[in-house]
């Protein structure tokens, strides 16, 4: 451990150094930088000492209240793209992005009504313990860990990219140095700290997000006078949009394809594993419940808040050349387009202001990293090594090292594809993430859930197909078909394969479930019902780790 | 032992109505919520222009709040989610606990 602790220090003071040669003025984001570089090492040290089991480890021993779980989960969801993407659309699109970010929203109440109670119930580490829990254990395994790894690999890379670009831009540090660093810390972080480490590195995180962006906010609306009017009207005023910016632009002027793009959302959530994870964190459904609740309260505000954000910003950033590329107002913004928030705060809150948004932006991609790296770990040691190959023979310990060595392959892995895939348009995995966990993730564990006649054919080919479709249907589509292969027509009109590849995927299930008369498929169907008794009821002490009918 | 407790409370029928209950209630509320949502969105892509209205004299206009209402009401309905599954379902529950020392 000391050996890594040291391998950081001399990742951050060399990479301070380099910054410090590169643009001398971004001291003060640099301090805060180490510090918060500095409170998640000792997070991850104090969470090592309480890290024996794999309890801990996966799901930090259930040790997690409502509360603090509200903020992990919200620290999950609110990526740097929300706080630098979203407010940038605002400023760019204007009210587009307003609406987009509902779709980010509502998500949450579903998730909260459908899944989070049955999840904490019938779930102990991963979400392919409630899939499997009468259908064939192997199999529905197998296909729970795709689904999870694809989504858990796509989303990693979409956010080691973002980071590596980022912290570029707002330290000075070269791209590589970036991404290892961001790589390293996370592994320190997964590795020694487990789910407790992670989980409390991403309350801070929420914690620090939310504060930062209340104060920025609060200095927008002093700006402003405190008149949401005037904020407007001076919006308004500034953006070449005029009075437009205030209304639905030409995001919605293909339907079909935003209503893709908000199913992909709304139901992507409910399959993405980093998030359902959060879920096991916690000792009961009672608060797995009331922990969405908290999870979106301060979603939902901090989302708002981002949207007056991007507004304001048109005003204080829009009309000051000194943040323009050359000085020429509405050309390129310093450092590219996700800089408007970051801006925001140099021109509101001074060089303080600054550096602390740059770390908190910073700590977010960390935090979320780690998250998704435990998720693809636990995936790949409990599911895949101790339930599928061992069949449940593997020890403690065994299965503990390999849970290890699968977050230093994640790692790796995290690195070498994000230095490989610095110059190349990822936009796609976006659309590619959501799409598998709306379509294979989603209907599996919701089908498993709800309905008596999944069997465990049905389960493999929906999944399948839903993975299967989701890829091809991206391929197909005009980012990839046309944006990264260079055809002049896309095949597939759509950006986000949902709309299409989930209903596939659940009348495949269903079919296919309905047509299986094997002897498997009776044992599935005479599952459910005590299935039902244990998601409602919860699972009785003496028989938590008893899986009744295999 | 634990799996015939299990099998009486699936026979029980207090279980089963308040399983049916439950059910009905969240899909309910998720078809609140799905509905608000994409009325919002149909709104937006077929008829922008009432989300273009200013409101009097100002400035801003009818979407601002109602983006922001559409966040804020889907939240306070899991609030009333929550509020609802606490002081019925979850006492139901507890009930059918004791009843059969399912702990």
């Amino acid at each position: 451990m000391n050996k890594f602790l040291l391998l950081a220090i001399m990742i951050v003071s060399s990479s301070q150094t380099q910054a410090a040669t590169n643009s001398p003025l971004n001291w003060t984001a640099i301090s805060m930088f180490a510090t918060v570089v500095f409170i998640t090492l000792i997070i991850t040290w104090r969470a090592a000492r309480q890290t024996h089991s794999k309890e801990d480890f996966y799901t930090a021993g259930n040790s997690i209240s409502a509360r603090q779980n509200g903020l992990a989960i919200a620290g999950d969801y609110m990526s740097a793209s929300t706080l630098l993407g979203v407010s940038s659309m605002v400023f760019f699109k204007g009210y587009d992005g307003f609406i987009y970010v509902t779709g980010f929203f509502v998500c949450w109440p579903i998730l909260t009504f459908v899944m989070a109670e049955r999840l904490r119930n019938l779930g102990k580490y991963t979400f392919a313990d409630i899939v499997s829990y009468r259908l064939d254990p192997a199999k529905t395994r197998i296909l729970a860990t795709s689904g999870s790894l694809i989504v858990v690999c796509c989303y990693l890379l979409l956010q080691m990219v973002g980071a590596g670009q980022l912290i570029k831009l707002l330290f000075g540090i070269d791209y590589k140095i970036a991404v290892m660093l961001v790589g390293c810390l996370m592994l320190i972080y997964v590795m020694f700290g487990g789910m407790l480490a992670t989980t409390w590195i991403q309350i801070v995180k929420a914690v620090l997000l939310l504060f930062g962006g209340t104060v920025l906010t609060f200095l927008c609306l002093r700006y402003f006078n405190f008149s949401l009017d005037n904020l407007a009207a001076a919006a308004v005023k500034n953006h070449n949009l005029g009075q437009k910016v205030l209304e639905p632009g030409p995001m919605l002027s293909n339907p079909i394809n935003a209503l893709s793009t908000s199913i992909g959302l709304i139901f992507g959530l409910a399959g993405l594993p980093h998030i359902l994870m959060r879920f096991f964190t916690v000792s009961n459904s009672k608060d797995a419940r009331k922990s969405v609740f908290y999870a979106s309260g301060y979603i939902g505000y901090f989302f708002i808040l981002v949207c007056i954000l991007g507004f304001a910003a048109i005003s204080v950033i829009g009309t000051n050349p000194a943040f323009y590329v050359d000085g020429i107002l509405g050309g390129e913004l310093i450092g590219g387009s996700n800089m408007v928030a970051i801006h925001l705060a140099g021109a509101l809150g001074g060089n303080v202001l600054l550096g602390f948004l740059s770390a908190v932006a910073f700590a977010t991609i960390l935090a979320v990293v780690a998250g998704l790296t435990l998720a693809g770990a636990s995936a790949i040691s409990h599911d895949l090594f101790q339930k599928v190959i061992k069949k449940g023979s593997a020890t403690e310990k065994q299965e503990m090292a390999v849970s290890r060595f699968a977050v230093v392959g994640l790692g790796i892995v995290a690195i070498a594809c994000g230095i490989l895939f610095e110059k190349m348009n990822i936009a796609f995995l976006m659309g590619l993430t959501f799409g598998i966990a709306a379509s294979a993730n989603f209907p599996v564990l919701f089908l498993a859930m709800y309905w008596k006649d999944l069997t465990t054919r049905g389960a493999i080919w929906g999944g399948f197909t839903g993975i299967i479709s989701a890829i091809v249907f991206v391929a197909m589509s005009p980012t990839v078909w046309v944006g990264v292969f260079g055809y002049e027509h896309a095949i597939f009109p759509y950006d986000n394969p949902a709309l299409f590849s989930m209903p596939l995927a659940f009348i495949v299930s269903c079919l296919v479930s309905l047509m299986d008369r094997s002897e498997r498929a009776a044992i599935d169907r005479a599952g459910f019902e005590q299935q039902v008794v244990r998601s409602e009821l919860g699972a009785q002490q003496s028989d938590l780790e008893k899986v009744p009918v295999h | 032992m634990s799996k015939n407790v299990e099998i009486a409370i699936i026979q029980n029928m207090k279980f089963k109505d308040m399983v049916r209950a439950r059910n009905r209630f969240a899909m309910w509320l998720s078809i609140i919520i799905l509905f608000i949502y994409f009325l919002f969105i149909g709104i937006a892509s077929f008829y922008p222009q009432l989300l273009a209205q200013t409101m009097g004299d100002r400035v801003l206009t009818v979407g601002m709040p109602m983006a922001a209402l559409v966040i804020i009401i889907s939240w306070l309905i899991t609030g009333i989610y929550i509020y609802i599954t606490n002081q019925h379902f979850d006492r139901i529950k507890e009930e059918l606990k004791r009843e059969y020392q399912y702990e």
